[in-house]
């Protein structure tokens, strides 16, 4: 953990969401899988892969078709039996990277809705024109940070640890369903600045429209990625469970790992202080007309419920579960989960 | 039903507004189409627990809009002005109320408000009222308080069409109001009314005016029992004031070409420091102006020093700019102005005698006997003094006459307490009678000393001393050392002995044992001096010296040089009696008087007096000159003013008026300007327009407080 080497001297990019200085705080994490990985080259995370490498890692018998190099004379020696040595291969790693760019993720809260009286109409149209929002940048604002925001700058600052720890990164959205899901929006796993530069830009190009389909754009994904990697996914699990479920089972079958970085907004988490209001669904356009005031403590209920099965779900499946909300600082949230991660290590 | 039947509405037009109550259902209906729709990810969630929510929260919104509707209602209702009949319904037995509107036409109720007459305020709250009662059922009468108030009708009537024409037509007079009177009047007019009594008073509450009308009664109230008093004060603060008053002459009786000092008193009643222009017209001519400075509350004496240049009756005015109460920017004043000071010499010797007193005073002020004399005598007996003689004169000399007739001593008692100047030489005859006379009509006396009896004196004893002060005493400096050496040296054979000098007395001349040979003292605006010497020849050679022509033309000058005119009381509204200058020619037509604005008085409101020449004017209406004229020939001219205590604006506390006013078990209450007035005597019943308010704001704040609630 304390072996990171330092930040790479050239200048990190700078973007949307990338925020360097907030990552130093993150500087002494490593950001490593928890299952051995295969990779291409050397690198500082274990492997499956054995072969003429420096770590020492068990014996077996030797059985036709090793090569005669590989058997272990002086175990031969002592024991009279042909084993072949096996040494531990340690391989960098590669991380994909998964954003849910579906609409939901696209809500940014719930202000100006909760105003009293028969003058709501005209404060809300006060409070609008007065808190104009830099879209440009979310940092400004950070109440009106939407899920997308938060989640890309989890990703974002999950992408840096890992190129600055010399392994690659992947990144997909999520969005406009099966046929479209992967190909156009997927950049393959590289290393190096520049990688991430170019991943970090297509994060900024991306609009949470739609829907995310995510089972399906699980399971693409899944048979894109050949050998085991670390999945991270950032979504609000606004989707069919058993779908998500059973992807990320065949997706972790194959020796994958994943991470499911749970992101809800703070006013989904706890519904602001609203008369009667009309929801629309941001993906269905399904409309429900309800009293805030009587439906918000079952509704608290209801979305405790949805995230405790979730990650009961989730962690059963051995997939980490981490609950994010945007109320929360996302490096907070990276960290905790990586501390926490570490410590389960 | 039992409720319309106890409630009326005031204003029912107000009703129109009862439309009002669909702006909260528009708001509801808009508020419910237009407002809170937001997008949201997890509404799957929300419809999870959307079973939850109670069928009663869809009856909140109805209740918050009928909460709202009510209190619009209510509002509306509040704008109608309902009146809770009640049970006073049935108590008055459906008898319509008694109101009398006192209006007060007091020249203060001139003041202006940035241009506009108070009286515009007072003619639409008297409508107000006038409207709030019920044509043939309520009775209803104005008093107007003027000098002499009166009703506009002679008795209470329902036909309130009259009154409001009535209303119509009043504008402030020029007259201090009897108050007290106006309020006595109309407590006769509501004593005659049964049922429900109601004065409503239109007044700008000055304070002098209702302090003197307060001050009229302690216990006992004007107003029947059970009135009830609402007084509607004005709305604004009283105007800035400049006021002139008190205008003055000096001399009385200017002589031709003569330095003459005209005057008058100015008066800011303004809380703050005004600037202003005097303007002095004599004759409808400009003669000069001053500019002045006066601090707040400060009175100063405004005086032009000029001369007349013609002799007669010149017409004297004073005036401002235009102030918060125009009426007190003009004084007016009247100048007789003569060739020669009128001087009266009363003796019953014969003036032509030489020797006599009588030869003597008229000698020594008419040396000359023609036009270069100063003074114009004229002699008369003691049996002829009357007032008309004395009136425009200068001052009077008395000596040797015999018992003056009740007549006389009038005269010269009420000569004196004008401001005139009398001076009695002690000679022969009924002195000590005619003295005792005098000093008993004033009443605390008018002689600087009683003479007892007469007595003679040697040479030595009778020499005169000048007594101190004559380095301070203008009269005495015009005796210089020779005129004191002359007096050392007259021979004096008799004067008379007396009781102790009067403690207001001045003594100017003395004898060496003390004994006052010159002191006056004075009486009223004037002043009585005795002689203790005579000039007549067998009493004393004081006649034959020239010391004796400057005493008499230096008394002459003291009593009437420094003397300015008195304010005549020439007020509008008090009957104006003044002495005509020029006698009435008994047998041509009947003399009539010549209005300020030109119009004449019939001979109806001209009285005569005495036969010779006194005037009453019944009382003026309108400030300015009154001629007094017998076909074409004017006989005298009389300036008549406002009363100046009008011109204090400042006002009584309603408090106090209230305490003051409020009858043995009736009720007073001042209600503030803002209100509709008129709606606000809750006349045949309780306003209950102030409960719908109250009742509005309730259900607004039990609106919020749901709201605050189910918000929770």
């Amino acid at each position: 953990m304390n072996q990171n080497p330092p930040i790479d001297p050239g200048p990190p990019p700078t973007r949307r969401y990338l925020r360097v200085q907030e990552l130093a705080r993150l500087r002494d994490v490593m950001f490593a899988p928890r299952r051995p990985v295969r990779g291409l080259y050397a690198g500082r995370h274990a492997s499956r892969q054995r072969g003429h490498c420096v770590e020492f890692n068990d014996y077996r018998e030797y059985t036709p078709g090793d090569e005669v190099g590989d058997i272990d004379w002086k175990a031969y020696g002592r024991s009279d039996r042909l084993y072949i040595k096996l040494f531990e291969h340690q391989a960098d790693m590669t991380v994909n990277l998964l954003i849910d760019a579906s609409a939901s993720m696209g809500f940014t809260g719930l202000q100006g809705a909760g105003v009293l009286g028969l003058a709501q109409p005209w404060i809300k149209w006060l409070k609008g024109s007065i808190a104009a929002q830099d879209p440009e940048n979310p940092s400004r604002d950070d109440k009106r940070a939407s899920k997308y925001d938060q989640a890309c700058l989890m990703a974002g600052a999950i992408a840096f640890l890992t190129v600055r720890q010399r392994d690659r990164v992947g990144f997909a959205v999520a969005q406009g369903g099966p046929g479209q899901t992967i190909s156009p929006k997927a950049i393959e796993p590289r290393g190096g600045f520049a990688h991430l530069d170019h991943v970090l830009r297509s994060m900024e190009r991306v609009k949470p429209v739609g829907r995310a389909h995510l089972g399906k754009t699980l399971q693409t994904l899944g048979r894109t990625t050949a050998r085991r990697s670390l999945l991270v996914l950032f979504t609000d699990l606004m989707e069919d469970r058993d779908a998500v479920l059973k992807a990320l089972n065949d997706f972790t079958s194959r020796g994958n790992e994943a991470i499911v970085f749970h992101i809800l907004h703070e006013d989904e988490l706890r519904l602001p202080d609203m008369a009667e209001t009309v929801f629309i669904d941001s993906e269905t356009g399904r409309r429900v007309r309800m009293n805030v005031r009587d439906v918000r403590q079952g509704y608290h209920d209801r979305i405790a419920r949805h995230t405790d099965e979730w990650q009961r779900a989730l962690t059963a499946c051995g997939i980490d579960y981490k609950l994010v909300s945007t109320g929360t600082h996302y490096h907070e949230a990276l960290r905790d989960y990586l501390f926490t991660r570490a410590a389960r290590a | 039903m039992s409720m319309l039947s106890v409630i009326t509405l005031t204003a029912p037009a107000m009703m129109i507004g009862a439309g009002l109550v669909a702006l909260p259902i528009l708001a509801h209906l808009m508020h419910r189409r237009v407002s809170r729709r937001v997008m949201f990810p997890s509404v799957l969630l929300l419809e999870a627990v959307a079973v939850s929510q109670s069928s009663l929260f869809r009856l909140r919104r109805w209740w918050l809009l009928g909460l709202r509707c009510l209190a619009v209602a209510a509002i509306v209702l509040a704008f109608a002005q309902p009146i809770w009949l009640g049970a006073q319904a049935s108590a008055t037995g459906g008898r319509g109320a008694a109101v009398v509107i006192l209006v007060d036409l007091s020249a203060s109720s001139g003041q202006q408000y940035a241009g506009v007459p108070a009286v515009h305020s007072m003619k639409a709250d008297a409508g107000r009222v006038l409207d709030a009662l019920s044509p043939g059922t309520d009775y209803a009468n104005i008093v107007y308080a003027d000098a002499r108030p009166y009703t506009a009708l002679p008795e209470m009537t329902s036909n309130l069409g009259v009154l409001r024409s009535e209303v119509m037509s009043f504008e402030p007079t020029y007259e201090r109001a009897d108050v007290a009177g106006a309020l006595s009047l109309a407590g006769r007019m509501l004593a005659k009314q049964p049922g429900e009594r109601r004065l409503v008073v239109l007044t700008d509450l000055q304070a002098s005016s209702w302090s003197e009308a307060l001050g009229t009664w302690s216990t006992q109230s004007p107003l029947p029992d059970g009135t009830r008093v609402t007084l509607l004060p004005p709305a604004h603060r009283p105007p800035n004031n400049l006021a002139l008053h008190g205008p003055w002459l000096s001399p009385p009786t200017p002589r031709v070409d003569r330095p003459t000092r005209i005057g008058a008193m100015l008066t800011n009643h303004s809380d703050t420091a005004q600037t202003t222009t005097v303007r002095l017209r004599i004759d409808g001519r400009n003669r000069d102006t001053q500019s002045l400075a006066l601090e707040p509350r400060q009175t100063h004496e405004v005086v032009f020093r000029t001369q007349l240049d013609k002799p007669g009756t010149h017409r004297v005015e004073f005036s401002l700019p235009g102030d918060g109460l125009p009426v007190d920017d003009r004084c007016y004043l009247v100048a007789h102005v003569v060739e020669h000071v009128p001087v009266v010499v009363v003796s019953d010797d014969d003036p032509d005698l030489p020797g006599t007193t009588g030869y003597f005073m008229t000698r020594a002020l008419s040396p000359f006997g023609d036009a270069r004399d100063r003074y114009r005598v004229r002699a008369v007996g003691s049996a002829d003094v009357t007032w008309p003689i004395l009136a425009d004169t200068a001052a009077v000399f008395v000596g040797e006459i015999g018992l003056l007739n009740p007549a006389g001593l009038e005269a010269l008692t009420r000569y004196v307490e004008a401001g005139g100047g009398v001076v009695i030489f002690l000679g022969d005859g009924p002195v000590v009678d005619n003295l005792k006379s005098l000093d008993r009509l004033a009443p605390d006396g008018l002689l600087p000393w009683v003479p007892e009896a007469p007595r003679s004196l040697t040479s030595q004893s009778g020499r005169l001393t000048i007594a101190d002060g004559v380095r301070v005493d203008r009269f005495l400096q015009r005796f210089g050392e020779f005129g004191r050496d002359a007096l050392a040296g007259l021979q004096i054979r008799r004067t008379w002995a007396g009781g102790d000098i009067n403690q207001e007395a001045h003594t100017l001349w003395q004898y060496p044992d003390g004994a006052p040979a010159l002191a006056w003292r004075g009486l009223g605006a004037g002043r009585l001096a005795l002689v203790n010497i005579s000039p007549k020849a067998t009493h004393s050679d004081l006649g034959k010296h020239g010391v004796f022509v400057v005493l008499m033309q230096g008394l002459a000058d003291e009593v009437w040089g420094t003397q300015k005119t008195q304010d005549p009381g020439h007020v509008v509204g008090r009957a104006v009696q003044f002495d005509l200058a020029t006698p009435v020619d008994r047998g041509g037509t009947t003399p009539s008087i010549i209005l300020p604005d030109g119009g004449t008085l019939p001979a109806a409101g001209l009285s005569l007096e005495d036969r010779s020449a006194r005037i009453v004017i019944t009382p003026p209406e309108v400030p300015g000159f009154y001629t007094a004229a017998q076909g074409d020939t004017p006989l005298d001219v009389a300036a008549v003013n406002i009363d100046p205590r009008e011109s204090d604006l400042r006002r009584i506390g309603a408090d106090k008026l209230q305490s003051s006013l409020r009858p043995g078990n009736g009720k007073v209450s001042a209600e503030a300007r803002g209100m509709n007035t008129g709606l606000s005597l809750g006349l045949h019943g309780r306003a209950v327009w102030g409960w719908l308010i109250l009742l509005a704001m309730g259900l607004f704040g039990i609106e919020m407080g749901l709201q605050g609630y189910w918000k929770r």
